[in-house]
């Protein structure tokens, strides 16, 4: 029983390319392992938009390779066709998809679509009379999964050249020509030399084929990142688009599609209107048009601040998530933090102050994360540390709460202490000077300038 | 595994040895070529990996479009902590980026004498430090939600986040769990087993 089930599965594996579809579907599920690992090994399928549309390629390339490597199987009669496009999408994937899988999935692909292509039939049938015409411009629809099609087709050892002339697929004429060839012992000279030439003439058709296809693929993979966003093939849409305020301008298409994007040339439209929508955040900074501050606890401590030119505007009303925050607003031309500047960040994924939950949903990633994983109920503190921060050109700070030392005398200022008023009203005064506080703490800062200095910068959890 | 359908002569099929050189060696050429042609930066490259740490350091790091705020993501045990840097375009000089596949350490060096450029790449990160760094047209402390500066990329509301126009990184060192770029272009790539970033 067993060995019979054993001879028919070895029955059933020879006839058809096994190896070559095995690899093949090996070589699809290397590359689509490699950007959805995460994804598949945690289950967490909200993972898939950090993937974006680098992985889509890895993913499409990957699922088409195992289509070829169970179609080979399934239907050996097609074989040529699976393993030619399971060569050419093995080939694509080197600049499509991680380096074709750091070379794994590319090489597995290539070896196993070669395998079934030149797979072919040992118990060769008598050869067909002579005439008959060719594989190439027979319909194909006879050879899906029996094999009569396929002895009719190996071609007379004679072979007439008229009968070829109408093969437009040099890959099925080439499918032909081996047996052929060994049939004769490989002593005769025309048939070799007519395989030779075909391999010559399937080149171009390989190069064709693939430098058509990457560029191809580059510019779907632009069109795709313009409209989609960080959907996956429209298909895997986390909220994210749709509760991301702004929406994504799309980058212009011609300059991912270029062989060497420049430098800048990636997003321009993206940066422009980033900068567009600063400088408004600078000029009506009372307002707080465009500029929405954070509501996860933020703490900036310094041993020293220097302030140049620092004016108190008076309590503002700043947009937060879900409504307005009173702060302090001051300006200055220049803010250096010194003595082990720290930022401290504690944010906590839906059950944090403020948090995912306050736009009532998902805000893109991070809500996608704390939502998908643990359920987001422990806080996660960032710690941001450099020597120094020098903020330059036109600064505003806001903030809920800054306290710090004037030598001796310590305050601490919030918008609606005496301390503040007093100093809007000596705004005239401080104006003119360079303030050096010491001991500094700013509670929920958010700081526009023209530049930022930074030191060693390190950037860390806990 | 080839060779058992040779030596096997009730094989009802097989792989000809001549088909197989009739379209692996064109193959292999144009896959060689497309090697050579990215290692020079002429063709750009995707790349996308997650599920595990890997390392990555550039010693310098261009950008525009910045911005940067955290999350968390799916990985391992639970979840992880990231700070989420996304950069609509960017160089590199001195990549190198140090995978561990399995029981392999893959390490992907670039960018040597022509920088590495990317666009729309997205780092998730566990830790990041820079020797230095200088930021142009930077808020800091804007609500992650409301983040512009790479299209497409945001926190969630509430979060703390800050974005730059510009951005100069020196010394770059990354942990990261998942990189994600829209089109890398690889310059002088060199791709070897074993050994970690510098």
């Amino acid at each position: 029983m067993a060995d019979l089930r054993r001879a028919s599965w070895r029955a059933w594996r020879r006839a058809r390319p096994f190896w070559g579809g095995l690899l093949l579907a090996a070589a699809g599920l290397e590359l689509i392992g490699i950007p959805l690992s995460g994804v598949l090994s945690h289950g967490a399928v909200k993972l898939v938009i950090y993937i974006g549309i680098g992985g889509v390629f890895g993913v499409l390339l990957g699922v088409l390779l195992i289509a070829c490597g169970v179609a080979v199987w399934l239907n050996p009669g097609h074989r040529v066709f699976y393993g030619v496009a399971g060569v050419l999408l093995g080939i694509l994937s080197f600049p499509a998809s991680n380096l074709g899988g750091f070379f794994i999935g590319m090489l597995l692909a290539i070896v196993g679509g070669s395998m079934a292509f030149a797979w072919t039939l040992t118990d060769e049938p008598l050869p067909a009379a002579p005439g008959q015409p060719l594989r190439g411009p027979q319909p194909r629809a006879p050879l899906d999964g029996e094999f009569e099609g396929e002895f009719d087709d190996e071609p007379p050892t004679d072979e007439q050249p008229a009968a070829r002339t109408a093969d437009e697929e040099p890959a099925a004429r080439t499918a032909d020509e081996g047996p052929a060839d060994e049939r004769a012992g490989g002593t005769e000279p025309g048939g070799r030399h007519r395989q030779r030439m075909l391999a010559i003439a399937m080149l171009p058709a390989i190069v064709m084929a693939s430098v058509l296809g990457a560029p191809g693929a580059r510019a779907a993979a632009a069109s795709a990142r313009g409209s989609g966003g960080s959907c996956i093939l429209f298909i895997i849409c986390l909220p994210s688009p749709a509760s991301t305020p702004s929406p994504a301008p799309s980058p212009s298409p011609g300059a991912p599609a270029s062989p060497q994007p420049s430098p800048g040339s990636g997003s321009p439209s993206g940066s422009a209107g980033h900068r567009g929508k600063r400088g408004l955040a600078a000029r009506r900074a009372d307002a707080g048009d465009g500029l929405v501050a954070a509501t996860a606890t933020s703490v900036i401590t310094a041993g020293s601040a220097t302030l140049d030119h620092l004016a108190y505007q008076g309590a503002a009303s700043v947009p937060v998530a879900g409504g307005t925050v009173r702060m302090m607003k001051f300006t200055a031309t220049s803010i250096t933090l010194a003595g082990g500047v720290t930022a401290t960040v504690t944010q906590g994924g839906t059950g944090g102050k403020g948090g995912a939950g306050g736009k009532g949903g998902v805000g893109g990633k991070g809500g996608a994360g704390g939502k998908g994983g643990a359920g987001g109920t422990t806080s996660v503190t960032t710690r941001t540390t450099s020597p120094t921060l020098a903020f330059t050109g036109s600064v505003v700070l806001y903030a809920t709460r800054l306290s710090g030392c004037l030598g001796a005398l310590c305050v601490t200022l919030t918008p609606d202490s005496a301390v503040a008023l007093l100093l809007r009203l000596a705004g005239g005064v401080t104006g003119a000077l360079t303030l050096t506080l010491t001991k500094v703490t700013t509670d929920q800062p958010l700081v526009v300038a023209g530049a930022l200095q930074a030191g060693a910068l390190k950037i860390s959890f806990g | 595994m080839v060779a058992r359908h040779r030596t096997s002569a009730s094989a009802a099929g097989r792989v000809r040895w001549k088909r197989l050189a009739v379209i692996l060696l064109p193959a292999g050429v144009i896959a060689a070529t497309l090697v050579a042609l990215t290692a020079q930066g002429a063709i750009a490259a995707n790349v996308s990996v997650s599920g595990q740490q890997f390392l990555v350091t550039a010693t310098q790091l261009n950008g525009t479009g910045f911005e940067q705020f955290g999350s968390q993501v799916s990985a391992g045990s639970g979840t992880q902590p990231v700070i989420v840097s996304g950069i609509g375009s960017a160089t590199l000089s001195n990549l190198c980026q140090a995978v561990k596949a399995g029981p392999l350490t893959l390490r992907l060096t670039a960018g040597g004498s022509t920088p590495v450029s990317a666009t729309n790449l997205i780092v998730d990160a566990s830790s990041l430090a820079g020797s230095s760094a200088t930021f142009h047209g930077i808020t800091i402390g804007q609500d992650a939600g409301t983040l512009t500066a790479t299209p497409g990329t945001a926190g969630a509301a509430g979060g703390f986040g800050e974005q730059a126009e510009s951005i100069t990184i020196r010394n770059l060192v990354q942990h990261t769990w998942l990189t994600t770029a829209g089109t890398f272009t690889l310059p002088g790539l060199h791709v070897s087993f074993g050994g970690s970033c510098p």
